[in-house]
C-alpha cells in the first residue's frame, strides 16, 4: 500500500515533474487579460489566454507574472532595438516564459522572461481596434473631421522628422506644384517610445507659435515596420488631434498601413507625397474654379464694355457737335441782342425826334406873328390884357390893337352883335 | 464792372437793358448810361465767347486724337 502524500509532497512532486518537462524557458503566444501592476514592488501580473471566438470565452487561460527586475531588462532590450514594450489588455503577444509552480500554495504560474517585439501582427491590430472603439465612443475620432478644410490651404503646419525622406517628399511635391505654399515645420520623433510625446509637443508648438495662421497641419512619416508605426497608436496623439483648431492630414507609412491618427485626423493620406498631393489638388481646384469664374466674368462683361464704349463714342460725337456749334450759337444770341438793342435805341431816338418835331410844328403853328401876318389882330385893354370877347369891351373904351407891322390905339364908338358863348 | 460776373449774368443784364430801352417809358436821361453799359457787356461777352471757342477747339482736337 502506497504511503499517503502530504499536500506539500504532492506539490513538490508536481513541481519536479514540471521542471523536468519544461527545463528551459519557452515561447508562448496569447492574449493579455486581467493586467494589473502592483505598485511598490513594480511586479506585473496578468493572464495569458488563447484567443477566443467572438462572443465566447477563451478556451484556456494561465496566470503570468512579470517581476520588476525582468520588466526593466526586457524594456531596455526592446528599447535598444527601437521597439515598443508595452503590455496592454486584449493584445496578443509572444513572450518567453518559464514554468513555475509554488509548492506551498500549489499555484501554477508562468514567469515572463522575454518579449518578442517583432511580433506585433494581431496584437497591434487588437490594440488599435480597442483604441478606435474607445475613442470613437468618446467622439474623439470625429472631432477633427468636423473642422472645415480651407478651399485655399496654403499655410501648412508640418509635423515630421527633420531631414527625413517624408519631409523631402512632402516639401518637394508642394514646391513642384508652383503654388505659394508656406510650410511651418515642427519637428518630432517619428519612432521609438517618445514618439507620442514628441508628436503632441510638436502640435502644441504649432498652436503656440502659429495659432490661427495655419490652414491645415500634416502629420507624416515614411513607411516602416508594423512595430515602428505602432508608436502612433497612442490615444494621447488622438486626443491632441481632437483638440487642434486646424484640420489634420495624417500620412503615416504606406498605403497598406493604418494607424490611430488616420482615424482621428480630418483626412487620411497614404504617404507623405499623397498628403502633399491632397493639398495641391485642393489649391488647384480652387485655382481652376477661380479661372473658370474669371472667364465667365470676362465673357459676361466684354459685351457690356463694348456697349458702353459705343455709348461713349456716341456721346463724344454729340458733345463734339454741340461744342463745335456752341460758340457760334452763343454769338448769334449775342448778335441778336445787340441788334435788338440797336433797334430799340435807334427807335427810341427816332421817336423822341419825331415828338420834338411835332412839338416844334405845333409851336410854330401857334406863333402870334404868323397869325398877324394872315390879317388877324390882337385887342388888349389899357393894361395890356388880351380881350378875347366883344362882351368885354364897352363903348367909349380905349383899346390897343396889335396888327402886322404895328399897333393902334382906338376908341370904341359902338359895337354890334353882342351875344354870349 | 464785369470781372466777377458770369456769362449768364452778363447776358441777363444785357437782356434787361434791351427790354428797358424798348419800353416807351424809358427816360431819355438814362438812355446814354444804359447804352454804354450794354456796349461794355456786349464787348465782354464777345471776348468770353472768343476765349471759350478757343478752349473748345483745343479740347475737340484732344478728343479726336
Amino acid at each position: 500500500m502506497q504511503t499517503d502524500l502530504t499536500v506539500l509532497e504532492l506539490n513538490q512532486s508536481v513541481k519536479s515533474s514540471l521542471q523536468s518537462s519544461f527545463p528551459a524557458p519557452m515561447w508562448i503566444r496569447g492574449v493579455i487579460t486581467g493586467l494589473r501592476r502592483v505598485s511598490g514592488r513594480g511586479h506585473t501580473y496578468f493572464q495569458l489566454a488563447d484567443p477566443a471566438a467572438a462572443g465566447e470565452q477563451s478556451p484556456a487561460v494561465v496566470d503570468c507574472a512579470l517581476f520588476a527586475g525582468d520588466r526593466s531588462r526586457i524594456s531596455l532590450e526592446t528599447g535598444r532595438k527601437g521597439k515598443l514594450f508595452d503590455l496592454v489588455n486584449e493584445i496578443e503577444v509572444r513572450i518567453l516564459v518559464s514554468v513555475s509552480f509554488w509548492d506551498r500554495s500549489g499555484r501554477f504560474q508562468l514567469l515572463m522572461k522575454g518579449f518578442d517585439a517583432d511580433f506585433a501582427g494581431d496584437s497591434a491590430a487588437i490594440h488599435l481596434q480597442r483604441l478606435i472603439k474607445q475613442l470613437s465612443q468618446e467622439g474623439i475620432l470625429e472631432e477633427n473631421g468636423t473642422l472645415p478644410l480651407s478651399q485655399l490651404p496654403l499655410n501648412i503646419g508640418l509635423v515630421t522628422s527633420k531631414g527625413s525622406a517624408a519631409e523631402r517628399d512632402f516639401v518637394k511635391t508642394l514646391e513642384e506644384s508652383g503654388y505659394p505654399f508656406r510650410v511651418h515645420a515642427a519637428w518630432a520623433l517619428m519612432q521609438g517610445s517618445e514618439t507620442a510625446n514628441s508628436v503632441c509637443s510638436a502640435f502644441n508648438k504649432l498652436m503656440t507659435h502659429r495659432g490661427d495662421s495655419l490652414d491645415a497641419v500634416v502629420l507624416t512619416r515614411g513607411g516602416g515596420s508594423t512595430t515602428d508605426l505602432s508608436w502612433f497608436n497612442n490615444e494621447g496623439i488622438a486626443r491632441t488631434i481632437a483638440q487642434l483648431p486646424w484640420p489634420v492630414i495624417s500620412g503615416i507609412g504606406h498605403e497598406i498601413d493604418t494607424t490611430l491618427p488616420d482615424y482621428a485626423a480630418h483626412t487620411r493620406a497614404k504617404t507623405p507625397t499623397h498628403a502633399a498631393s491632397i493639398l495641391v489638388d485642393r489649391v488647384a481646384r480652387f485655382d481652376d474654379s477661380v479661372s473658370t469664374l474669371s472667364q465667365i466674368l470676362v465673357s459676361k462683361i466684354s459685351p457690356l464694355i463694348q456697349i458702353e464704349n459705343l455709348k461713349l463714342t456716341n456721346l463724344t460725337g454729340n458733345l463734339t457737335l454741340y461744342l463745335a456749334s456752341l460758340p457760334s450759337r452763343k454769338a448769334e444770341v449775342l448778335q441778336k441782342l445787340a441788334s435788338k438793342l440797336n433797334l430799340a435805341v435807334v427807335g427810341k431816338l427816332h421817336h423822341i425826334e419825331t415828338r420834338i418835331s411835332e412839338s416844334e410844328r405845333q409851336i410854330e403853328m401857334r406863333d402870334p406873328s404868323k397869325m398877324l401876318k394872315l390879317g388877324w389882330s390882337v385887342v388888349r385893354d389899357e393894361n395890356g390884357n388880351p380881350l378875347r370877347s366883344a362882351n368885354l369891351i364897352s363903348e367909349g373904351q380905349m383899346v390897343k390893337i396889335t396888327m402886322n407891322h404895328g399897333s393902334l390905339t382906338a376908341l370904341v364908338k359902338g359895337k354890334t352883335g353882342e351875344k354870349s358863348d | 464792372m464785369t470781372e466777377n460776373m458770369t456769362y449768364s449774368q452778363m447776358l441777363a443784364e444785357l437782356q434787361g437793358i434791351v427790354d428797358a430801352v424798348s419800353r416807351d417809358d424809358c427816360p431819355v436821361d438814362d438812355l446814354e448810361e444804359k447804352v454804354q453799359r450794354a456796349g461794355l457787356l456786349i464787348k465782354t461777352l464777345r471776348a468770353r465767347l472768343k476765349k471759350t471757342e478757343k478752349s473748345v477747339s483745343q479740347m475737340l482736337t484732344e478728343i479726336d486724337s
